[in-house]
C-alpha cells in the first residue's frame, strides 16, 4: 500500500485531488472516488530534479521566498507556462541548476507547461517520478520512493529539499487550478504506472491489462 | 492458518497498545470503575504455563547442529557494527543492522527454545534474516548481484519439487502423522511454496537490499524444504510400516464437517453480526461481550472454506480448533444465558480470571488422552494468556475496567477453548482412527 501525502496549495482554500487507495476521508465534493477519468496521464514525463542540502525553497519566481525557520515539511509548486514566466525563475544555488534552467529554457510553451514540486525528503532517499494526472483543475504527481545509492553519505533522519521540474505536454491556465495532490509510495514507478494503466483501461472499457 | 504461534497470535491480538485503546475499540465500553492497577501488575507477574510446540517424532540432533551452523556462519558474514565507512547510506545501513540484529535475537531464542521443534522453527527464522544481511553486505562489499543467485534459486526450486514428488500421506498412528504432515504442509504448500523468488519487487535494480530481499527468500526457501524433509524422514522412519492415510485423512474430515455442522445448527440462533447476543440477557460493555466476539470468529459460518483447504493435514488441524470454538462459544454463551456476565468491578476479578486460564491450560493439559493434538491448541490458549499478561504488565494506577476489557475477555477465552480442547481432540482423533 503506498503511503499517501497530499499537500494543500498555499493560496486560499482549494479542492484537493482525490487520490488512490487508503486516502478517504478528505476527497472533495467535485471529484469521485476512485477517480475514473484518468485520461490525461503522462507516464514517465520529462523531468528534471534538484536536491537541496539546506531545507530552503529551490526554485521560485520573481522575490525570493524566506525559508521557514521552523523546519516543518515544506512544499511548494510552481508553474512555468511561457517564455516570460520563465525569465522570472531562479534557482537556489545548488549542483544542477543550470540543467535546471536549461530544462525550463527549453520547453515549447505552446505545447507544454511546465511544473515544479518541491518538499522536503528523507536524505537517503529519492523521489522517483512515476507518472503525472491533470485536467484543467487538478494536477497530480505520483512518485515512487527509492533508495539513494549505497555509497551516498546520508543518516536517516536528515532531509533535503527535492525540487522535481515536470514537463506537463499541455498548456494549462494555473489559474485553473485548484487542487494538487501527489502520492509517494515504497513500490516501483513499473507497478505504480501499471496501476494507472489497468484503470485507464477498464475505463475504457477494454480487458484490464495483467490478469 | 491452523498453527497458531506465539507470534501468530500476537499478530491476531495486536490491535494497537494499550495505550489510547479504550478510545480506539469500538468494544472498549464506558465502564469507568478504576481498578487497582498495581494489584494487576502484580497478578499478571505470576508464572503462567507455555506449552512449547513440540513434533511427535522430534528432531534430529545432527539435522539441528547443521541449521545451527549455517544460522551461525550467515550471521558471521556480516559485520555486527556496519558504520558509515563500510555503508555509507545510513538508510540502507539501517535496514541491514536491523535484519542483523533481528537474526541475532533468533539465534538468541533458538538457544532458549525448550523443545527441539521450537529451536528449529527459530533457527530457520535467523537464517533468512541473517540472510537478508549477508546478501545485502555481500551487494555492497563483493557485487554480488540478484542474477548470481538465479542458480541457488533453481536448486531450491528443484529440491522442493523433488520432495513434493516424493513426499505421501503416510505414517504409523494417523494422528501424530497428522500433526507432523501438517508441519510439513506448511513449509511446502503450493502458493508459499511457488513463490517466484528470484523476481524484483520491493527494490529497484542495483539496490543491494533487493540482493537481500532475494536471498532472504532463497534461504526461507531452503530451510523449508529441508526442515519438511526432515521431518517426513523422521516420521517414516519412526514406523515400521508406513500406511497410507490420505483417503484416511479425506474421510475424517468429511465426517468431522457433517459433524460439525450438526452441532453448530443445533446452537440456540447467533446473529454472526452480534455473536454476543443472548435472549434476556445484557452483556454489553463486559468481558463476556469480548469473549464471545472472538470465540464464535472460528465458528462462524462464513469462514468454512477453511474446510477444504488443499492442505488436507492442516485442514484437519483446523477442523480440531473449529470444534474447539464451538464448544467455547457454547459453554460460555450458556454461562451467560444463566447470569453470569464476568463484570470487572476490581483487580480481584481481573486476578481470578487469569488464574481460572491458567488452571485451565494446566488441567487440559495434564488430562487429555490425545495430547498431540491437545498441546497444539493449548500452545494458542497459553500464548494468548502470555501475550495479555504482557499487555496488563504496565497498567497505570488507576486503570479502569473499559480499557483492560479486551484483555481481560481474552483469559475468559483461553479458559473456555482449554476446558473444550480435551473432548474436541478425542472426538477428532477417535474419527481418523476410525474412518
Amino acid at each position: 500500500m503506498p503511503s499517501i501525502t497530499r499537500r494543500r496549495a498555499l493560496s486560499g482554500a482549494v479542492a484537493l485531488l482525490t487520490g488512490f487507495a487508503g486516502c478517504s476521508g478528505e476527497s472533495s465534493s467535485s471529484s469521485s472516488y476512485p477517480p475514473e477519468d484518468v485520461a490525461n496521464v503522462a507516464f514517465d514525463p520529462e523531468s528534471y530534479s534538484l536536491r537541496n542540502p539546506r531545507p530552503e525553497p529551490t526554485v521560485w519566481t520573481d522575490e525570493r521566498p524566506t525559508p521557514d525557520e521552523e523546519g516543518n515539511h515544506y512544499w511548494n509548486h510552481v508553474f512555468v507556462t511561457s517564455a516570460d514566466d520563465a525569465a522570472t525563475v531562479s534557482f537556489a544555488n545548488v549542483p544542477g541548476a543550470a540543467d535546471a534552467r536549461d530544462f525550463i529554457d527549453s520547453t515549447d510553451y505552446d505545447a507544454a507547461t511546465v511544473y515544479v514540486e518541491q518538499s522536503t525528503v528523507q536524505e537517503c532517499f529519492a523521489p522517483e517520478l512515476c507518472h503525472v494526472r491533470w485536467s484543467e483543475t487538478d494536477v497530480h504527481t505520483s512518485y515512487a520512493r527509492r533508495y539513494r545509492d549505497a555509497d551516498v553519505a546520508c543518516e536517516t533522519d536528515a532531509e533535503d529539499v527535492v525540487a522535481t521540474l515536470v514537463r506537463i505536454p499541455a498548456v494549462l491556465d494555473p489559474d485553473d487550478i485548484s487542487s494538487y495532490g501527489s502520492s509517494h509510495g515504497s513500490g516501483t514507478c513499473e507497478r505504480r504506472n501499471e496501476r494507472i494503466r489497468r484503470r485507464a483501461n477498464a475505463t475504457a472499457g477494454t480487458p484490464g491489462g495483467a490478469r | 492458518m491452523t498453527e497458531l504461534t506465539r507470534r501468530g497470535t500476537l499478530a491476531l491480538l495486536g490491535v494497537g497498545t494499550l495505550a489510547g485503546c479504550s478510545a480506539a475499540n469500538p468494544l472498549g465500553g464506558d465502564d469507568e470503575t478504576e481498578l487497582d492497577g498495581a494489584a494487576i501488575r502484580s497478578a499478571v507477574a505470576a508464572e503462567s504455563p507455555r506449552i512449547p510446540e513440540r513434533l511427535p517424532v522430534g528432531v534430529g540432533s545432527a539435522h539441528l547442529a547443521a541449521t545451527r551452523e549455517r544460522a551461525r556462519t550467515l550471521l558471521d558474514a556480516v559485520p555486527a557494527n556496519l558504520g558509515p565507512e563500510q555503508v555509507p547510506n545510513g538508510a540502507i545501513r539501517e535496514r541491514i543492522r536491523r535484519k542483523r540484529e533481528h537474526a541475532a535475537d533468533s539465534f538468541d531464542r533458538a538457544h532458549e527454545a525448550p523443545t527441539p521443534f521450537e529451536r528449529l522453527e527459530a533457527f530457520a527464522d535467523a537464517r533468512a534474516e541473517a540472510r537478508f544481511a549477508a546478501g545485502a553486505w555481500r551487494a555492497i562489499d563483493e557485487g554480488l548481484t540478484r542474477e548470481e543467485l538465479a542458480d541457488e534459486a533453481d536448486a531450491v526450486r528443484e529440491d522442493r519439487r523433488a520432495f513434493r514428488e516424493r513426499w505421501q500421506y503416510v505414517g504409523g498412528d494417523p494422528v501424530a502423522a497428522v500433526r507432523v504432515h501438517a508441519a510439513i504442509e506448511r513449509r511446502v504448500d503450493r502458493g508459499r511454496a511457488d513463490l517466484a523468488f528470484g523476481e524484483p519487487r520491493r527494490y529497484r535494480l542495483g539496490n543491494p537490499l533487493g540482493v537481500g530481499e532475494i536471498a532472504e527468500e532463497i534461504e526461507r526457501a531452503r530451510v523449508a524444504v529441508d526442515d519438511a524433509a526432515h521431518c517426513y524422514d523422521r516420521l517414516v522412519q519412526s514406523v515400521d510400516e508406513p500406511t497410507a492415510l490420505r483417503a484416511r485423512f479425506v474421510d475424517a474430515r468429511e465426517a468431522l464437517r457433517d459433524a460439525f455442522e450438526a452441532e453448530r445448527e443445533a446452537l440456540p440462533s447467533v446473529d454472526p453480526a452480534k455473536p454476543w447476543q443472548v435472549e434476556g440477557v445484557d452483556v454489553a460493555d463486559t468481558p463476556a461481550e469480548a469473549a464471545l466476539d472472538d470465540l464464535y470468529r472460528p465458528v462462524d459460518p462464513r469462514h468454512d472454506d477453511r474446510w477444504g483447504e488443499a492442505s488436507l493435514a492442516r485442514s484437519l488441524l483446523w477442523v480440531h480448533g473449529s470444534f474447539v470454538g464451538l464448544a467455547a462459544f457454547a459453554s460460555l454463551r450458556e454461562r451467560v444465558a444463566d447470569g453470569e456476565t464476568f463484570a470487572v468491578e476490581s483487580a480481584e476479578d481481573v486476578a481470578a480470571m487469569r488464574s481460572d486460564a491458567v488452571e485451565a491450560v494446566r488441567t487440559a493439559a495434564d488430562e487429555s488422552s490425545v495430547p498431540v493434538l491437545t498441546r497444539t491448541m493449548l500452545t494458542d490458549a497459553a500464548d494468548r494468556i502470555g501475550f495479555t499478561d504482557d499487555r496488563l504488565s504496565d497498567v497505570d494506577d488507576d486503570v479502569t475496567a473499559a480499557r483492560i476489557r479486551r484483555e481481560v475477555s481474552t483469559y475468559l477465552v483461553a479458559a473456555a477453548r482449554a476446558r473444550a480442547t480435551p473432548a474436541a481432540s478425542e472426538r477428532v482423533a477417535g474419527a481418523i482412527r476410525s474412518a
